[in-house]
């Protein structure tokens, strides 16, 4: 069986401030895949999701990241998200006056658009999904998540709990239906019905159309989304890949055993 | 710093043609002025003589460039006045298409250049006896109602432009809501400028007595001409006790408009100002707007937004005066500047001695979208009496890279999420504004400034 992964990174070496923070990074995911990313704070989670959206923060010293074959080095985060790569963030960033609504129906409008005419960075107004069409849209994937209504005419994450700010990241990953999801710590700040309705979600939307990356340093949220593989990243690399079983293990007994160096392949 | 008179003048600057003035009250006179006005304007020609042109070391226009005005103000030409227009669908197409489909729902006046070419009072007004004309018509028909009033609010020796303004006094409106009545339709107000060469120096009195309420809309609005134009203003509010008035005051002059206005609301006991602010077009623009508590429990409510692009540059003053205890004012002011544009914020609390349980907050932010754009703000207190709450506060800052970066994660290109930031910016203020169809209408002007 010919297996051509969705999202490639070979070998990502990535710094921020001249401080080099991934250092050697591999990881494949294909569509249909369900990937957990688990490491202790400061491994380099975020620096990775936050990488492959493209941050200008980050500058990538060497190694490769191919999304759908084609190398993402040179694309602006902008066309990344548009090509369908998607990041939930770990913490959601407020836009005062701005409406969940108004966003999204503009994020989807730029989804929508062919990409020759999202090129030169205008987009065209007033085109792309009806608003009626739309406002049934948002009200059925809002629905999915247990939102009420009004939160589509609130301000973008303004003023939003962590809860909120964390249902409101998977309402967009509903709208948008990327193909490859990274999901830095959606978990965090989550009350545990909060974590059902969102992971909920995640497993509604998940399947053979889109892969998915749940980054989290717990694994609370992997009794509910079901890694086919488990990947545990400590010091800027991944150092042990597995079964959901390595999850189970990391529980038990923590991440010194994996920092210790014993590179341990587990399946 | 409020009043010009405390500025030594070193050289006097001539403001302007002498003729002007006799010519204006000539022309005043045969359309029936009465004698008292004519009066004010005579003072206020004699003070604009002496006051001449204001000192570029003035406190108030050391930071606004009017030199080009003052070079080629001689040659305007302050009488021309737009046809009047029998019907609504007689004015230019341009006008129309500012008021919209509502304008039938309204009552409506229309200044071009430097006359009002069509009033229209809705019948349901009317009914009410909510009188809306010009303050020509007002001056010859509800002359013991204006006369108070005209000239009461801004100090004629206010500065040399201010008495031009009433010297030369060329149109407005005369807006008047009895006791308790609340009226039934919004009032629109729309003066144009038809062609560059034009100075209009219209003056609007608004009154609303005891318990009344009203909705005014007032627009200003002209195409992109070639060459010089000025909008002198003049704008007296009197807000009865215990009455509610929601003012809306939107400037979209063309780039060659120079325009400078004196805006003063008096506000008495337990009566509520929402003023609502826009500047977007002309060229440099200065507005002076004071906001009097004079009585106790008054409230204003102040939301304004100013958005430059290209060479604009705007100057808005504001004052917050606690004349009266227990009054409230609040006051926030958005500025976005792009390209080479400028802004600078002025704004000043006073709270009289004996104003006590003032509750007065004053904001001013800005975004600064280029390197060569520039705001400026400089807020001041002065404060009088001991038992108060006031606060006040400036930011200037540029989009934040973080907002940015989060929106183009969703796949905005960079102008749009830029836009988007922007227009969230100006939202508070947009949503203040009564008419949906202007709301609107707001919105695409902010996106085709932004570009
Ligand atoms: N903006 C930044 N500036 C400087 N150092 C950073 C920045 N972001 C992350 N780092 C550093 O990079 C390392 C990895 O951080 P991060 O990717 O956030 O880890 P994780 O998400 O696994 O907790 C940490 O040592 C952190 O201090
Ligand atoms: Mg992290």
């Amino acid at each position: 069986m010919s297996y051509a992964p969705e999202l490639v990174i070979k070998d990502l070496h990535v710094g921020i401030e001249g401080k080099e923070i991934l250092k050697g990074l591999s990881l494949e995911v294909g569509k249909g895949e369900i990937h957990a990313l688990m490491g202790p704070n400061g491994s380099g989670k975020s620096t990775l999701a936050n990488t492959l959206m493209g941050h200008p923060k980050y500058e990538v010293t060497s190694g490769e990241i191919l999304f759908k074959g084609e190398s993402v080095l040179e694309m602006e985060t902008d066309a990344r998200a548009r090509a369908g790569l998607f990041m939930a963030f770990q913490y959601p960033v407020a836009i005062p006056g701005v409406t969940v609504a108004n966003f999204l129906r503009t994020a989807l409008n730029a989804r929508l658009a062919p990409p020759e005419t999202n090129g030169g960075g205008a987009m065209p107004h007033k085109r792309g999904i009806a608003p009626k069409e739309f406002r049934a849209m948002l009200k059925e994937r809002m629905g999915l998540l247990k939102m009420d209504e009004s939160f589509a005419g609130r301000y973008l994450n303004d003023g939003f709990s962590g809860g909120e700010k964390k249902r409101a990241e998977i309402l967009q990953m509903a709208i948008l239906k990327p193909e490859i999801a990274i999901m830095d710590e959606t978990d965090s700040g989550l009350d545990i019905d909060a974590l059902r309705v969102v992971s909920d979600g995640v497993n509604a939307l998940a399947g053979p159309a889109m892969g998915v990356l749940v980054i989290t340093h717990y694994n609370r949220i992997l009794n509910y989304i079901k890694p086919d593989k488990v990947h545990v990243m400590v010091d800027g690399r991944i150092q042990v890949s597995g079964g959901a079983d390595l999850a189970l293990k990391l529980e038990s007994q923590g991440y010194d055993w994996v920092r210790d160096g014993q590179e341990v392949e587990l399946s | 710093m409020t009043n010009a008179t405390t500025t030594p003048k070193t050289t006097l600057r001539p403001i302007a043609p002498e003729a002007w003035e006799t010519t204006a009250r000539a022309r005043a006179q045969q359309q029936g002025e009465p004698d008292w006005a004519l009066e004010q304007r005579r003072i206020a020609a004699a003070q604009a003589k002496a006051l001449g042109l204001p000192s570029r070391e003035h406190e108030l226009w050391r930071r606004i460039d009017f030199r080009t005005l003052e070079q080629g103000l001689a040659a305007l030409d302050p009488f021309h006045a737009g046809p009047a227009a029998a019907t609504f669908g007689d004015l230019p197409a341009g006008l129309q298409a500012v008021l919209g489909e509502d304008a039938d729902r309204a009552g409506v006046l229309v200044q071009r250049d430097a006359g009002v070419a069509f009033e229209r009072n809705a019948a349901e007004l009317e009914r009410q006896g909510v009188i809306v004309c010009s303050l020509e018509r007002a001056l010859t028909r509800h002359a013991e109602l204006l006369r108070p009033r005209l000239g009461a609010l801004i100090e004629p020796d206010y500065d040399g432009y201010a008495a031009l303004g009433a010297a030369i006094r060329s149109g407005g409106a005369f807006v008047w809501v009895p006791d308790g009545v609340e009226a039934a339709l919004p009032i629109r107000l729309l003066h144009g400028l038809d062609a560059a060469g034009r100075l209009a120096a219209p003056r609007s009195v608004i009154v609303l007595g005891q318990q009344a309420r009203a909705t005014i809309v007032e627009e200003q609005s002209s195409a992109a001409a070639d060459g010089l134009a000025f909008h002198l203003g003049g704008t007296e509010v009197f807000l009865g006790e215990e009455s509610k008035l929601v003012f809306a005051t939107l400037q979209e002059w063309g780039g060659n408009v120079y325009h400078y206005s004196n805006q003063r609301a008096r506000i008495e006991r337990g009566a509520e100002l929402q003023w609502i602010q826009t500047v977007l077009g002309g060229r440099m623009v200065k507005t002076n707007s004071y906001f009097d508590l004079a009585g106790p429990g008054a409230s204003a409510y102040v939301h304004g937004f100013m958005f430059g692009d290209e060479r604009q540059h705007f100057h808005l003053h504001t004052l917050q005066r606690h004349l009266a205890d227990h009054c409230t004012s609040d006051l926030l002011i958005k500025g976005c500047l792009k390209d080479h544009a400028r802004s600078v914020y002025q704004g000043l609390i006073q709270v009289a001695e004996g104003a006590q349980r003032t509750d007065a907050y004053q904001a001013n932010r800005n975004l600064v979208l280029s390197d060569t754009a520039r705001a400026d703000s400089i807020p001041g207190l002065e404060i009088l009496a001991n038992d108060v709450r006031c606060t006040h506060g400036a930011t200037i800052g540029s989009v934040d890279p973080e907002q940015m970066y989060y929106l183009m994660a969703r796949g905005l290109p960079r102008n749009t999420a830029q836009r988007l930031i922007v227009e969230g910016f100006f939202t508070p203020v947009i949503d203040r504004i009564p008419l949906e169809g202007i709301r609107e209408h707001l919105r695409q002007v902010i996106q085709r400034k932004i570009g």
